[in-house]
């Protein structure tokens, strides 16, 4: 009984340190995203790392033809930011 | 069985009017696209040597910092300011993982030296003695002709040390910005760019921020 409550103790532990440091991770705002997608390839550098948010300026090439930058960006999960950052 | 039929008939139309989503899909993005500013398409290799500074200033501010009056604060910074010919800063962004990572300047090979220095402040009440301001550094002439293209890169790597007597808390980071060499005006009208700028700063909570967006040498609000 005692050794099945100091598993679940290492396993809440466990759980909570995982979280706690994945969350740290996805708060780090990157310097470069690059890579490509099904529309092209695209470029984006951060400009901007305020309020848990990261802001990126992209450019895009290689385009598959009737596609667009916004196409590519947002199909690798960015979000289109139009209004002021932070 | 009606069921079925009916199953079969939805997929059929989905297929059907699936093969005109793509051009759906372009024009909805290209209307997102107009009404922002945040990305474009690049041409490989256009001859800019109009948009290239005979000089570029550099200013570094650390914007906020709650302790900033507290005795015992200091904000520490490292910096490099390097041109990267455009062929060789896209050489460098194919060897990078793909998606998000923090590369060095030593990713990049062919960057060319414009400035670096190393500055510890340990006076930081007023906004500008929480500035770091180089003036007139030698841009154009450090960069072949053939060099000068639009698209080439502007890189600022940094390493900050900020120690905040208020929270108790030091904050470190290292990292790099990249920009072009021009920089957009009203009515998407490009220009040299003149400065660059480095921004940080330190909320109640601890955490960073940082951006290298232009701002007005008065201005402690983050943006």
């Amino acid at each position: 009984m005692k050794n099945l409550k100091l598993r679940l103790l290492l396993l809440c532990l466990g759980t909570v340190l995982t979280l706690g440091f994945s969350h740290a991770v996805a708060q780090a705002c990157a310097d470069v995203s690059a890579g490509g997608t099904v529309y092209g390839d695209f470029d984006c550098r951060l400009t901007n790392a305020c309020g848990g948010w990261c802001y990126y300026s992209c450019t895009c090439s290689n385009l598959f033809p009737g596609y667009n930058c916004a196409s590519v960006l947002e199909e690798a999960g960015f979000e289109i930011v139009s209004g002021p950052q932070c | 069985m009606i069921t079925g039929v009916l199953t079969i008939v939805f997929l059929q139309l989905c297929v059907v009017f699936g093969s005109f989503v793509p051009a759906a899909m372009a024009v909805s993005s290209l209307a997102v696209q107009t009404g922002s500013s945040g990305f474009k398409v690049r041409e490989n290799n256009v001859h800019a040597p109009n948009l290239y500074a005979d000089k570029i200033d550099f200013i570094a501010t650390l914007v906020n910092l709650p302790g900033a009056k507290k005795k015992g604060s200091y904000w520490e910074l490292s910096y490099e300011l390097y041109f990267v010919p455009e062929d060789k800063y896209y050489e460098a962004v194919r060897r990078l993982p793909r998606g998000g990572s923090n590369p060095t300047p030593d990713q990049f090979p062919g960057r060319i030296l414009l400035a670096e220095g190393h500055k510890k402040k340990t006076r930081l009440g007023a906004l500008k003695e929480r500035t770091l301001t180089l003036i007139a550094v030698d841009f154009k002439q450090k960069v072949p002709d053939a060099q000068r293209t639009k698209f080439a890169v502007l890189m600022t790597g940094y390493s900050v040390k900020i120690f905040d007597a208020e929270l108790n808390t030091t904050v470190y980071r290292s990292g790099i910005f990249l920009t072009e060499p021009f920089e957009t005006q009203d009515q998407n009208q490009v220009a040299a760019r003149k400065t660059i700028y480095l921004n940080f700063g330190v909320n109640p909570d601890g955490t960073l921020n940082r951006s290298q967006s232009a701002r007005t040498v008065s201005d402690t609000t983050w943006q």
